[in-house]
């Protein structure tokens, strides 16, 4: 233990943050990906773009032909559940989806005529959201997530202790002083500005997973997961009848949905073709912090109203407005812009902080690890490297491969997500046989030309790209494309200062006489 | 809403926010004398300064429940003002000279937004 309380707490957030800020950026960057899952999807899946220069068809019609596709293809069995989304918002499209023998199946439908659209496999950005809080391994990955969001608490904790000039230096940032100055400054700033942001997103994003990090009080109350559900969430669920029957064309039952819950977003039809089938309509999530979705459920069979629920228990509405808060689902573009920034800001705090530790050791080495100091000072930089460069390329990779890959490649969808994991053992490598300084501007250059040469392979290889996204009016794709462009322009930025760096030179700036 | 009016709405609270924050960096003495060519700043112009700072904050708040309601709203000026106070460090970090002068400019355009829209 160190003798003062500042001491011992910059001594947590040294090495609790240096240690798991590598794991953090990474759920940090996949994190801010995440808030444009469904934008990422929808550009990975280019074949099923929008034309928006054709009108749509009604509502009604949408409902129709997914609810005859799914009559033909998804099984009536008990407990089953067909699910059909609207195109709308970051949706682009007519979606339906159905679970056989514990799979998934999920079809993109064409508005107009019903038929599926064939899509290129992939997980698109679902696969981001789920490294964000799985790390692709599950329970184990999210009890791993979860104890760095409790490390990046005390990091959060333990800044706000050590800084003692939070109001002083609010706005301080002193680009052309000493290197280990001005990324201090950058840390500080950052972490300061973003506080309200870094400490909601961290605090919601533990609290959101009770099940997984505090199973004992609800075990207390509830036997089971879905007993806790059904206290908040009412279901119009009939028993299983087993005898079949027609059933009608939930299209028409709208008007009286959106009379009932104002709007409709998606619909799950429960049981289908039984006796006992039961159609449920929900208004969708957009319209407030918390995550609940008005619903209003119909027979299927005779289209008699069932009930609906507008009213939510406190307690639910409270954990919803947590979970809401982190999923970040509300508010349309405006929000999802601020969280997409916040979040970003938030990748620049860790990686400033990962930088730093090794900024400090290059000039004054602290020799924590005796003899062996030299060495695992040179680990950290290529760690510092992997995780930060690494985790950017990966993202790029991630988002190449599923443009260089032939869209009838076997198991496309897997070499993907290979492509993505095996990246960061590359730059693993790669940073630990340059020199630190090399590898870091090779793998920004690298980066660099991932995204500004994106749009150009897609062009030559006669896939769509920029061009046609813009002419179709599809400003989802675009939009993903052209920010992935722009991402390109602030990596550039850095290019100059690491090469002066590398030389040892001073910046200009600081040579010109004050 | 109507991607016009959420627009409006983004530009109007983020205007805000950033004029505040300007006020208030201006209300240091160091970044006031960073912004203004080495000027000292009064006692009496800190204190305006703070004071205008606080109210262009609380009219942002105004101005984010016009356009997402207040629990929404609320969230979203937080993010704006974060938002705000970076791009602010930057500008003062790039070219402090103009930090006045887009300071007053910006919080001419929120407030101009602002009074159309309480008339519309």
């Amino acid at each position: 233990m160190k003798k003062t309380f500042s001491l011992s707490m910059a001594w947590l957030h040294t090495w609790f943050g240096l240690y798991l800020g590598w794991l953090l950026f990474a759920v940090f960057i996949t994190g801010t990906m995440a808030v444009f899952e469904h934008g990422i999807t929808h550009w990975m899946q280019p074949e099923g773009r929008l034309d928006n220069t054709v009108s749509q068809p009604a509502v009604e019609h949408q409902f129709e032909v997914a609810q005859a596709y799914l009559q033909q293809h998804a099984p009536k069995e008990k407990g089953s559940m067909w699910m059909i989304t609207l195109p709308g918002g970051a949706h682009p499209g007519l979606e339906v989806r159905w679970r056989q023998k514990g799979e998934a199946h999920e079809v993109r439908l064409d508005p107009a005529s019903g038929e599926p659209i064939e899509l290129r496999e992939t997980e698109g950005g679902a696969m981001l959201t789920d490294f964000h809080y799985t790390l692709l391994a599950g329970l184990t990955g999210t009890i791993i997530v979860g104890l760095a969001a409790v490390v990046m608490m005390v990091g959060l904790i333990s800044g706000i202790v050590i800084h003692k000039r939070i109001f002083k230096d609010f706005f301080t940032f002193r680009r052309q002083s000493s290197s280990q100055r001005s990324w201090l400054d950058a840390h500080n700033v950052s972490g300061v500005l973003m506080l309200p942001f870094l400490l909601m997103i961290t605090y919601t994003g533990l609290v959101m997973q009770p099940l997984v990090f505090l199973p004992l009080g609800l075990k207390a109350v509830y036997d089971n997961p879905r007993a806790l559900r059904g206290d908040s969430v009412q279901s119009f669920e009939q028993p299983y009848a087993g005898t079949p029957a027609d059933m009608v064309n939930i299209g028409q039952l709208l008007p009286q949905a959106k009379e009932a819950i104002g709007s409709v977003e998606w619909a799950v039809i429960q049981n289908g073709g039984d006796a006992s089938a039961v159609v449920e309509f929900f208004a969708g999530v957009g319209g407030r912090v918390a995550a609940v979705a008005d619903h209003v459920a119909f027979s299927a069979v005779t289209g008699e109203l069932l009930g609906k629920q507008t009213e939510w228990r406190d307690s639910g509405y409270v954990f919803r407005s947590f979970v809401g808060l982190h999923i970040a689902m509300f508010g349309g573009w405006t929000v999802s812009w601020l969280y997409f920034i916040g979040g970003i800001v938030s990748c620049g705090l860790i990686a400033t902080g990962l930088i730093l530790f090794t900024i400090k050791r290059r000039k004054r080495p602290e020799n924590e690890f005796g003899a062996a100091s030299a060495r695992v000072y040179r680990l950290i930089e290529a760690l510092n490297v992997a995780a930060v460069m690494g985790s950017i390329n990966a993202i790029l990779i991630y988002f190449w491969a599923n443009r260089i890959l032939p869209i009838d490649f076997a198991e496309r969808s897997d070499w993907e997500v290979r492509a993505f994991l095996l990246t960061w053992l590359v730059s693993l490598v790669h940073a630990l046989i340059r020199k630190p300084l090399a590898s870091w501007r090779d793998q920004v250059i690298l980066a660099l030309l991932l995204c500004w040469l994106l749009p150009v392979y897609s062009w030559l290889s006669g896939q769509p790209n920029l061009l046609t996204f813009w002419q179709k009016g599809d400003g989802i794709a675009f939009g993903v494309e052209v920010t992935i462009l722009l991402f390109g322009g602030l990596l550039s930025m850095a290019i100059p200062k690491l090469s002066s760096t590398m030389q040892g030179l001073p910046s200009k700036r600081k040579v010109r006489p004050a | 809403m109507s991607n016009v009016s959420v627009l409006a709405a983004s530009l109007m609270t983020y205007a805000l926010a950033y004029a505040g924050m300007t006020a208030f960096c201006l209300g240091m003495e160091k970044h006031y004398a960073q912004a203004r060519d080495g000027a000292v700043l009064s006692p009496a112009s800190r204190k305006w300064l703070k004071a205008i700072g606080w109210s262009l904050l609380a009219l942002g708040i105004l101005s984010s429940a016009y356009g997402w309601g207040w629990s929404i709203g609320l969230v979203a000026w937080t993010g704006f003002v974060s938002a705000a106070a970076i791009s602010l460090v930057l500008l003062l970090s790039y070219s402090p000279n103009l930090l006045t002068k887009a300071g007053v400019s910006v919080a001419g355009i929120g407030l101009l937004a602002l009074l159309v829209m309480v008339i519309d």
